[in-house]
């Protein structure tokens, strides 16, 4: 079910982009460094997502975070 | 920068409500119990020589963006490294706050729902406000705060015969170690977080004055914030108020006059989503503005579904349960410091140190 979500959810952002897109204010008129950007952030979004709906686990940031704090004080300490 | 003016009361109100964002749901930290009052006091004054910082650098660039004073300061390489270091910040805290949203929902109304759906409306309404930049927001915020506002005072009032004032005794029974480390954590969750503001500074007015904003949103939600302490203390007790997640809505649920008037957690609900919404957008808003400055596009509005997408990604891995987002809390004070400080100091200092060049 929550494939689908993410699916149904990547489709209507995708179209709703590109109808903006259409209006002058998408990514036509951009840059290449820009539209690369663009792509690659919709495609890492799409990736993690989909991989959490097939409950794939994901490394999460926080982790990283908290051990490296805990390196960082214990090196302090 | 394709971003337009707001007006001072529109910035005021949204940086009110951009702090009151998460806060409202969680509630400021109440490890030091019926001394909170102690801490917030003194994360107040904590917060006040940090947000004269924020204040002084927009004085320093008026009508500049964060991205654009780092460019002009720290020149191309270091610039897109500080701002990325900002942006990244932007990123996690909207991931962040759209978590505590989808907790508390799935928590206190929708326990049996998948949390990705809640967060996808959430983020997808935040977009779409963001996609209107600053004056959108400011326009948004002076809409929302009132019943914000409103609905704090009401459950207040609506709370006054159930109180037990009490509870506010005995004073300074914790240890003065612990009161600063609780107020250090409020001095970071939420008083320093208006940070992100400085990506959207180039949508204040010239005219308008950056230290009595930054220090009036400082009063009002301090006062808030000692206002809804106060409510859920006299109405839960310290040892209750402690281990509840979201004390705001447990304190609200005993709210109830006669037979009349009763279940007014349904407007702290209502005060958690208008106030997140807000928080959120302006995360995304601030994203958005400083990745477009980091590829040099005209316009931020391209970045904003991008930046939305990867905020939903990161919210839904970045907690397995609850429990690890309570307990990240205690480390988001260090993990924020140099985003809310360290950078910002240093960038004031060298605004000073390239004025007096200048001159």
């Amino acid at each position: 079910m929550l494939t689908v979500i993410v699916l149904f959810l990547f489709s209507a952002v995708m179209v709703i982009e590109s109808l903006t897109a259409r209006k002058g204010a998408g990514l036509k008129k951009a840059g290449k460094q820009i539209k690369i950007m663009y792509y690659f952030m919709m495609l890492a979004s799409f990736c993690i997502l989909l991989l959490y709906s097939l409950e794939i686990p994901v490394p999460s940031p926080a982790k990283g975070i908290t051990g490296l704090l805990d390196a960082v004080f214990r090196l302090v300490k | 920068m394709s971003i337009k003016c707001v007006t001072f009361n529109q910035a005021l109100f949204s940086m009110i409500l951009f702090n009151f964002g998460s806060s409202v749901i969680i509630g400021i930290n109440t490890k030091v119990g019926q001394d909170t009052w102690i801490s917030v006091l003194l994360a107040m004054l904590l917060a006040v020589p940090g947000l004269m910082v924020y204040a002084r650098i927009i004085r320093l660039f008026p009508e500049k963006n964060l991205y654009e004073i780092i460019d002009e300061l720290l020149g191309k390489i270091g610039g897109k490294i500080v701002a990325g270091l900002l942006v990244w910040y932007a990123v996690h805290l909207c991931a962040l706050v759209l978590r505590n949203f989808s907790e508390f929902i799935k928590i206190a109304a929708m326990p049996e729902t998948p949390q990705l759906p809640i967060m996808a409306v959430m983020i997808l309404i935040a977009a779409y406000l963001a996609r209107g930049g600053m004056p959108a927001i400011g326009k948004w915020s002076a809409f929302v705060l009132f019943p914000v506002s409103f609905i704090v005072l009401f459950t207040v009032l609506l709370a006054i015969p159930q109180m037990e004032i009490s509870h506010f005794f005995p004073v300074f029974t914790h240890e003065p170690a612990a009161i600063a480390e609780s107020a250090f954590q409020i001095f970071s969750f939420p008083f320093m977080e208006p940070v992100l503001f400085l990506f959207l500074a180039g949508a204040f007015q010239k005219k308008d004055n950056p230290y009595k904003l930054y220090f009036y949103t400082l009063l009002t939600t301090g006062f808030l914030f000692l206002l809804i302490f106060a409510r859920n203390l006299c109405l839960l007790g310290a040892p209750m108020m402690e281990i509840q997640y979201f004390p705001s809505y447990v304190a609200a649920r005993i709210i109830s006059i006669g037979d009349f008037l009763a279940r007014v957690e349904g407007s702290i609900s209502i005060n958690f989503i208008l106030a997140g919404i807000t928080k959120i957008t302006v995360c995304l808003l601030a994203a958005s503005q400083g990745l477009a400055g980091l590829f040099g596009a005209e316009d931020h509005k391209i970045f904003i579904m991008p930046v939305s997408m990867l905020v939903l990604a990161l919210c839904a891995i970045v907690y397995d349960n609850t429990m690890e987002m309570f307990l990240f809390i205690d480390y988001y004070p260090f993990y924020a410091l140099p985003f809310q400080v360290i950078i910002p100091l240093a960038i004031w200092i060298l605004g000073e140190i390239h004025r007096k060049m200048v001159q």
